[in-house]
């Protein structure tokens, strides 16, 4: 009762620094109070079309995805996944508990509301491995593209460039990259734009895929294939391109003059396979060559 | 070019043609360097108006029929996927059934089948199929030159 009577007299305020802006505190468009998030661009009736879903023609923004054939689906549905299944099942089979964070065991009086003990042998958790069967066959989920160029913190032009070189490649919009923090001795500044990403998944995906392995690949000098050692234990594979290597994209080739410069790029391939080692059977489905050791392969016992 | 140059009537040359959108003279300003021409093209390329087609305009009928074709187009693709999960299924049944058939049969050979395949690699000359398949698709005699 004295607590409503001090608060009752005063007009409630929802924060001191809002009032002085002169600004309401909450949101003036109706409704007003809600516990959700509402996207209230979506209440207005000015436009529609915009609220249809994507995938409808009458949106603007509706793109044809299905125009062409897949050909790599397809060859993965006719030829791989049942090879796959083939050479990855196993008769009694039980998840693997991966490693876990451990209860404290409780002899301090301070192991109370403390985080738990980090896993044993490790920093970080390790995912469960679960049977494998007809319902968790690998496939390649999606391809992250990062092109960081150095020389963008003298001369932004340079991200500029790596953008337009990743789209050109890739064929879908890429996301310019900022650098995070200040690093002194780099002479990179927070907020400066350090090159560009690209996330690429189904076609795009799979067109970039063909042409990296048909067309850019083979034809670089030398080239020995992906590290058996790449891979981030949970089956994603990582490798890069050189600046000359990626001259060798049809796209960049034909079109020489354009390109005094060309930027080197890390590619990570995200499989839905379980281990590393399942990821590389995956991806040398597709002509992606590996080399050197594998662990817990015996070197005779490697295959190229 | 010259040869088809000589193909085209003279009196083309003399007709004015509307562009819209593009500058047909050349500005007064003074031309910028190609390093810079060579950013500017690259800016146009990559700018917020290129990200999305014209809207078609369909009329109601175009609209059902459009809504119609995608609807039989993700039936089919939904019975291919459910024929596709069943066959896998199937030999997954197989696979297990024959190795349970081997254990009972002869254990050590149970034991080989049964191995975990690490390192496990598809062959490098397999291809990815093609309409129109290169006449020789490996060379077979290239051998590297190390040894």
């Amino acid at each position: 009762m004295l607590a409503t009577k001090t608060f009752g007299s005063s007009i409630r305020l929802f924060s001191s620094s809002v009032v002085v802006s002169g600004k309401p505190g909450c949101s003036i468009v109706k409704p007003v109070h809600h516990r959700i998030k509402i996207d209230k661009n979506k209440l207005s009736p000015r436009f529609p079309e915009l609220n249809l879903p994507k995938t409808d023609i009458r949106n603007p923004a509706f793109r044809p995805t299905a125009t062409h054939q897949d050909r790599v689906q397809e060859y993965y549905h006719n030829s791989v996944e049942s090879d796959l299944l083939l050479i990855n099942v196993q008769e009694g089979e039980f998840t693997q508990s991966g490693k876990k964070r451990r209860e404290w065991d409780g002899s301090s009086p301070y192991h109370l509301n403390r985080p738990l003990r980090k896993p044993k042998g490790s920093d970080t958790e390790t995912i469960d491995i679960k049977p494998h069967t007809h319902k968790n066959i690998p496939q390649i989920e999606a391809i992250h593209i990062n092109c960081y160029v150095e020389q963008a913190k003298d001369n932004s032009n340079h991200a500029l460039t790596s953008l337009t070189q990743l789209q050109q490649i890739t064929g879908v919009k890429p996301k310019p990259i900022f650098a995070k923090t200040n690093v002194i001795h780099w002479r990179v500044r927070a907020g400066f734009q350090m090159g560009a990403s690209a996330t690429l998944k189904g076609r795009p995906m799979h067109q970039f895929l063909s042409t990296l392995t048909e067309v850019v690949l083979p034809r670089i000098r030398e080239y020995k294939g992906i590290s058996n050692k790449s891979g981030d234990t949970t089956g994603n594979i990582q490798f890069g391109l050189t600046p000359d290597d990626v001259r060798y994209f049809p796209e960049i080739e034909s079109n020489q003059d354009l390109w005094p410069k060309t930027f080197g790029m890390h590619f990570n391939i995200v499989t839905s396979a379980q281990t590393d080692s399942e990821a590389r059977t995956l991806l040398s489905a597709f002509g992606l060559p590996f080399h050197g050791s594998e662990k817990g392969v015996k070197p005779e016992n490697i295959e190229y | 070019m010259n040869t088809i140059n000589s193909k085209i009537p003279k009196f083309q040359s003399s007709i004015i043609q509307q562009i819209r959108g593009i500058r047909t003279k050349k500005s007064r300003v003074a031309t910028v360097s190609t390093g810079t021409q060579r950013v500017i093209t690259q800016l146009s390329v990559i700018s917020g108006r290129k990200k999305y087609p014209r809207l078609l305009k369909l009329s109601n009928e175009d609209r059902i029929r459009h809504e119609t074709i995608n609807k039989a187009w993700s039936l089919y693709q939904k019975d291919l996927r459910n024929e596709r999960n069943e066959q896998l299924e199937l030999q997954y049944n197989s696979i297990l059934n024959a190795l349970n058939d081997l254990k009972q049969v002869d254990i050590e050979l149970f034991k080989v089948a049964n191995k975990k395949e690490k390192g496990k690699r598809f062959p490098i000359d397999l291809r990815i199929p093609v309409d129109f398949p290169a006449n020789k698709v490996w060379h077979y005699e290239v051998k590297s030159n190390k040894k």
